[in-house]
C-alpha cells in the first residue's frame, strides 16, 4: 500500500479526498482537520452588539451636540458682529461708547468666556462614560 | 463575563443581502448594523483571540473594529466578501495593538520563523486527557503569530488562500507554506499525545 507523505495526506484533505489507507498519519490528520474546524469554547458576551450600539448612538449624539453648539456659537458671533455694526451705522458715538465700554471690560468678558469653556469642557472629559462600557 | 458558543461555519451572507443590509446601515439604520456586528462577531473574536492570545483585551478590540467598519463602511467596494473585509480590519487592528503591546515593529511575514518548541508535557497535567480541541487550543497557542493566524483563518472560517493573502497582507506562498508547518508540527504533537494517552 502507497505510503503517503505530509504534503499528499494535507493536499488531498484539503480537496476533500478520501484517502483510504490504514495508514497511521492519514488518522492524525484526519483528527487534526476535524478539531481544527471546531468553534472556539469561549466567545464576546451576549450583550456585545447590544452594548457596542449603545455606544454609537452616543457617540453619534455627541457629534450632533457638538454641532449644534458650534452653529449656536456661530449665530451668536454673526448676530453680535450684525447687531455691532449696524450701530456703527446708525449710531457712531453709541458704537464708540460700546467699544470703549468692552475695552474697559475686557478683563471680564475674556474671564467669563474662559469659565464658560472650561465649564463645558470639564463636562465633557469628566463626565464622559468609561472606555468600555461592557456589562458582564 | 464570557459564554460557551454553539459550533458554527461561514457567517456569510449572499451578495445581494449583504448589499441591501450595508444601504440600510449607510442610511443610518443601526438595527441593520446590530445584524451584522452578530453576523460577523465570532469571526473577529477568533481572528484577535488567535493574534493576543489573551482574552483581556479581546472585547475592546472587538468594539474597535466594528466602530472601523461603522465609519468606513461607504467604502467598502464588493470586490472581496464582507467577511473579508471584516477580517481584514480585524486582523490590522489586533496586529497595531500587538505592536503597541510589543514597543516594537513587528515584521510578521517577513520574520524567520525559527526553534518553535511547543512544551506538550505541562499541558497533559493542566488538561483533561480526553480533551483534544482544549490540548490543540493550548498548542496552537504557543505556536508564532503568522501560524496561528493562518491556521484559523483556514480551518475555522474556512478563508480561501487567496483571501488569507488579502486579510494578512502575506504572500501565497508564505500562507500555503506556514499552513503546512503549522498543521504538520500539530499533527506531531497530537501523535505525542495520543501515544501518552494510551500508556
Amino acid at each position: 500500500m502507497k505510503k503517503f507523505n505530509d504534503e499528499e495526506i494535507q493536499t488531498a484533505l484539503d480537496a476533500g479526498e478520501n484517502l483510504a489507507s490504514a495508514d497511521e498519519n492519514i488518522a492524525l490528520y484526519e483528527l487534526l482537520f476535524t478539531e481544527l474546524g471546531k468553534a472556539p469554547q469561549r466567545s464576546l458576551p451576549l450583550s456585545f452588539s447590544a452594548v457596542l450600539i449603545r455606544k454609537i448612538k452616543l457617540a453619534q449624539q455627541r457629534r450632533q451636540d457638538i454641532k449644534l453648539n458650534f452653529t449656536v456659537g456661530l449665530l451668536l458671533l454673526v448676530g453680535l458682529g450684525t447687531a455691532y455694526g449696524s450701530l456703527a451705522i446708525f449710531s457712531a458715538n453709541t458704537a464708540k461708547q460700546v467699544t470703549q465700554m468692552l475695552n474697559d471690560y475686557k478683563g471680564i468678558c475674556l474671564l467669563t468666556f474662559l469659565t464658560l469653556m472650561l465649564f463645558y469642557l470639564g463636562d465633557r472629559t469628566l463626565l464622559q462614560r468609561p472606555k468600555s462600557a461592557v456589562i458582564d | 463575563m464570557f459564554i460557551f458558543l454553539s459550533p458554527l461555519r461561514s457567517a456569510d451572507l449572499p451578495m445581494l443581502e449583504e448589499k441591501t443590509l450595508i444601504n440600510k446601515i449607510l442610511k443610518g439604520d443601526l438595527h441593520s448594523f446590530k445584524t451584522l456586528i452578530e453576523r460577523y462577531e465570532n469571526l473577529v473574536f477568533c481572528v484577535i483571540r488567535r493574534l493576543l492570545n489573551k482574552t483581556e483585551d479581546v472585547e475592546d478590540i472587538a468594539q474597535e473594529v466594528f466602530i472601523k467598519v461603522h465609519q468606513n463602511l461607504a467604502r467598502f467596494n464588493f470586490q472581496a466578501k464582507l467577511s473579508t473585509w471584516i477580517a481584514q480590519i480585524a486582523y490590522n487592528t489586533a496586529l497595531n495593538h500587538l505592536k503597541k503591546l510589543n514597543r516594537e515593529s513587528l515584521t510578521f511575514y517577513t520574520k524567520p520563523v525559527k526553534d518553535i518548541f511547543l512544551s506538550a508535557e505541562d499541558l497533559d497535567q493542566m488538561l483533561v486527557k480526553s480533551d483534544v480541541a482544549a490540548y490543540l487550543d493550548k498548542l496552537i497557542a504557543q505556536l508564532p503569530e503568522q501560524y496561528r493566524i493562518v491556521i484559523t483563518l483556514y480551518h475555522l472560517k474556512e478563508f480561501s488562500y487567496e483571501e488569507i493573502e488579502t486579510i494578512t497582507g502575506m504572500p501565497g506562498g508564505t500562507v500555503k507554506s506556514y499552513l503546512f508547518r503549522a498543521r504538520k508540527m500539530l499533527k506531531e504533537k497530537l501523535a505525542q499525545y495520543l501515544k501518552n494517552e494510551q500508556l
